[in-house]
């Protein structure tokens, strides 16, 4: 029996062991639903159905991943609709989805902050990173950054940036998987986690971008599907009148009217601004996501791929406020939902209780699934952004110095994405009874703070030197670490201090700037002759960057 | 060390970069990036500006008679915006920076 074939049948049969304890276990589900027999039921056909189709997609990559490039960005032969449809998958996660709707269900107008934020990068990525990113890079954004400053030293930092944003990522991912799992199909939290881990290794192992790619497209058609189901009744129940879904809400919130305007959760207007900075450029650092761009044959489809990802990102996120607003309308006013006047599984649960109000046990079987495989396809996009880091930039370029023995390569590719799913579900476990908020802010603030400012000026300003680079970089990253530590999520929540030492969560507003500026006084000053071959190459980089030939193109797509 | 950059690429890099052609190229999509990522940030500016210190007008409904806020409107217009303005340099790219990159590549590296 082939391996892959191995692989497939013994995650089989521990899905069915893991599932087979669902049937038994616990289902906190059932107070909220009264229905929890039929929900399970329908949650876990399916999840099964997602997990059997995306585990036969990577038998079928598995054929097609036998090199480093096939590994790494599935060979450049992603088409531009595919590799959009699986960045908005990315990108719609179940933060974006479960976070936004339910914090608009808490605190009405102000959770808009955050899906307007997510969307407004978007633009920026395409106009002034899409098309230079995807010509001078290869695997992974360190590539980019390397093509005219000096390797080692950049690398260093800028492998430091992707791995610390990779793994905070995974972990806030799987934590949030352990709870949402437990939460609706009542399965125990280590298994939840486990049973995430397990699957990612399977699809990242056996094939790879190709078959991370192609689980994230089904992932996000399935989201999108539900999603548009569940407008479709809200707007059906509401005989599409939509300014009586608004009226209702009104109606039945506890701070009324209040919800229609913003500054319920962020009074201080700095922390909007922050916030809105920290997601802008926050999603210009993302390695899983520029990693993306490598996986298209050329800067055209790079291109396209970022507008056909806006495209449905801004569909998603025009729903999400209805589905945000119908919640308060639908969910609020049904004591059902509730236990001890709290909202069953916290406010996250929102959009999730909405299904069952709109489309009964059937439609929150659905969603519920669709909420587990968003989890899984993101997990599995970090891994190989992680694998990528470690075998790639790290082995490959800083210890073989670009000439690394190919197939030990792809043998590092592969148990390094087995060893970072190892960390990261130890280290969900060890984390699951901590407050994890503030992991989840840090992979934005340290992309915005340190792989987008280094990108951008590598890409952008002449005089940008490899010491000015290295500079803001640590800059930007001890900065972003340590506000975020003196901030009010670690200093109060966590450490249990009165008052915290620096008044914001996201200090990206603080830290992206001192970044650059760092970059820009240390690059200014630097006379060094490392610094003059640096300046050097820049005309060379811009012919590259925006003909994407070969006549300066240092790889060959 | 430095990337090596041989220096057939060398001469063959610093051609294009000193072609008419190629520089037309550089302004012409420069241009259109660098106002397109200027409107964005202004629009995302003005509506976390906005939030930030005009939120009373946020709150206020867009029409008589209607509960629904100008906020709600501004954000929809705010998403809409950017997928329109992405819709604009997708356009431009195809229509008419794809010609000026096509003449460099025909004029300056073939005939190179």
């Amino acid at each position: 029996m082939t391996r892959p074939n191995l692989a497939i049948i013994s995650c089989l049969s521990f899905l069915l062991a893991v599932f087979s304890k669902v049937a038994n276990a616990n289902q906190k589900i059932t107070e909220a639903a009264a229905t929890s027999h039929e929900l399970n039921l329908t949650a876990v056909i399916v999840f099964c159905l997602f997990v059997i189709l995306t585990l036969m997609i990577s038998y079928w990559a598995s054929q097609y991943t036998n090199s480093s490039s096939s590994f790494y960005t599935a060979g450049g032969n992603i088409t531009s609709a595919q590799n959009g449809t699986a960045i908005a998958g990315d990108f719609m996660s179940a933060a974006s989805f479960l976070g936004i709707s339910g914090l608009i269900f808490s605190v009405g107008f102000d959770g808009l902050i955050l899906a307007v934020g997510a969307l407004s990068g978007w633009p920026v990525m395409l106009f002034i990173m899409s098309e230079r990113v995807r010509n001078l890079g290869r695997y992974t954004f360190t590539d980019v950054v390397t093509y005219r400053l000096q390797k080692k030293p950049i690398r260093s930092v800028a492998i430091l940036g992707s791995i610390s944003v990779t793994l905070l990522y995974l972990i806030a991912q799987l934590v949030g998987a352990g709870k949402l799992i437990e939460l609706l199909f009542g399965l125990p939290y280590e298994y939840a986690v486990v049973a995430v881990g397990v699957l990612v290794i399977i699809y990242v192992t056996l094939g790879g971008m190709l078959a991370t790619t192609w689980v994230q497209i089904v992932k996000a058609l399935l989201l999108l599907l539900g999603v548009s189901l569940m407008s479709i009744l809200i707007l059906m129940l509401s005989e599409f009148n939509i300014e009586s879904i608004f009226e209702k809400a009104v109606e039945v919130h506890p701070r009324a009217e209040k919800i229609l305007q913003p500054g319920s959760l962020f009074s201080d207007p700095v922390q909007a601004i922050t916030i809105g900075v920290s997601m802008m450029f926050g999603l210009l650092g993302l390695p899983h996501i520029l990693m993306r761009l490598f996986t298209v044959p050329n800067m055209n489809s790079a291109r396209k791929s970022i507008f056909y990802a806006s495209g449905l990102m801004g569909y998603f996120y025009l729903i999400t406020i209805l589905i945000g607003f119908a919640s308060i309308a639908f969910v609020m006013s049904e004591p059902d939902y509730f236990t001890e006047s709290q909202l069953i599984g916290g406010t996250n649960m929102a959009a999730v209780h909405l299904s069952h109000a709109v489309g009964g046990s059937l439609l929150m079987g659905f969603i519920s699934a669709v909420a587990f495989a968003t989890i899984l396809a993101v997990v599995a996009g970090l891994i190989v952004a992680g694998s990528a880091t470690i075998s790639h930039d790290l082995y490959a370029e800083m210890l073989c110095n670009g000439a690394p023995d190919l197939e030990k390569e792809l043998r590092i590719t592969k148990f390094s994405a087995v060893i970072l799913c190892g960390i990261g579900v130890l280290l969900g476990i060890v984390f699951q009874h901590q407050n994890v908020a503030f992991i989840a802010v840090m992979p934005l603030v340290i992309a915005a703070s340190v792989n987008f400012p280094i990108l951008l000026l590598a890409m952008y300003w002449k005089k940008f030197s490899t010491r000015g680079a290295v500079a803001g970089g640590l800059v930007g990253f001890v900065s972003s670490i340590s506000l975020i530590i003196m901030g009010p999520k670690v200093w109060v929540s966590i450490i249990g201090a009165s008052e915290a030492l620096f008044p914001y969560d996201y200090p990206a507003l603080f830290t992206l700037p001192a970044a650059l500026l760092t970059m820009i006084i240390v690059s200014k000053f630097d006379k060094s002759e490392s610094a003059e071959m640096d300046r050097k190459a820049f005309d060379r980089q811009v012919v590259a960057a925006e003909l994407g030939t070969s006549v300066s193109a240092p790889v060959n797509h | 060390m430095n990337q090596v950059v041989s220096g057939e690429s060398q001469v063959d890099a610093q051609i294009v970069r000193n072609s008419k052609q190629f520089h037309q190229l550089l302004i012409a999509r420069n241009s259109i990036r660098y106002i397109l990522t200027t409107l964005v940030i202004a629009i995302h500016g003005f509506f976390i500006g906005g939030i930030a210190f005009y939120n009373e007008w946020f709150g206020q409904p867009y029409k008589e008679n209607s509960i629904i806020p100008n906020g709600i409107y501004f954000t929809v217009l705010v998403i809409i915006l950017m997928v329109l303005l992405e819709f604009v340099y997708i356009l431009l790219s195809e229509k008419k920076i794809q010609k000026l990159q096509d003449k460099v590549v025909s004029e300056v590296i073939n005939n190179d």
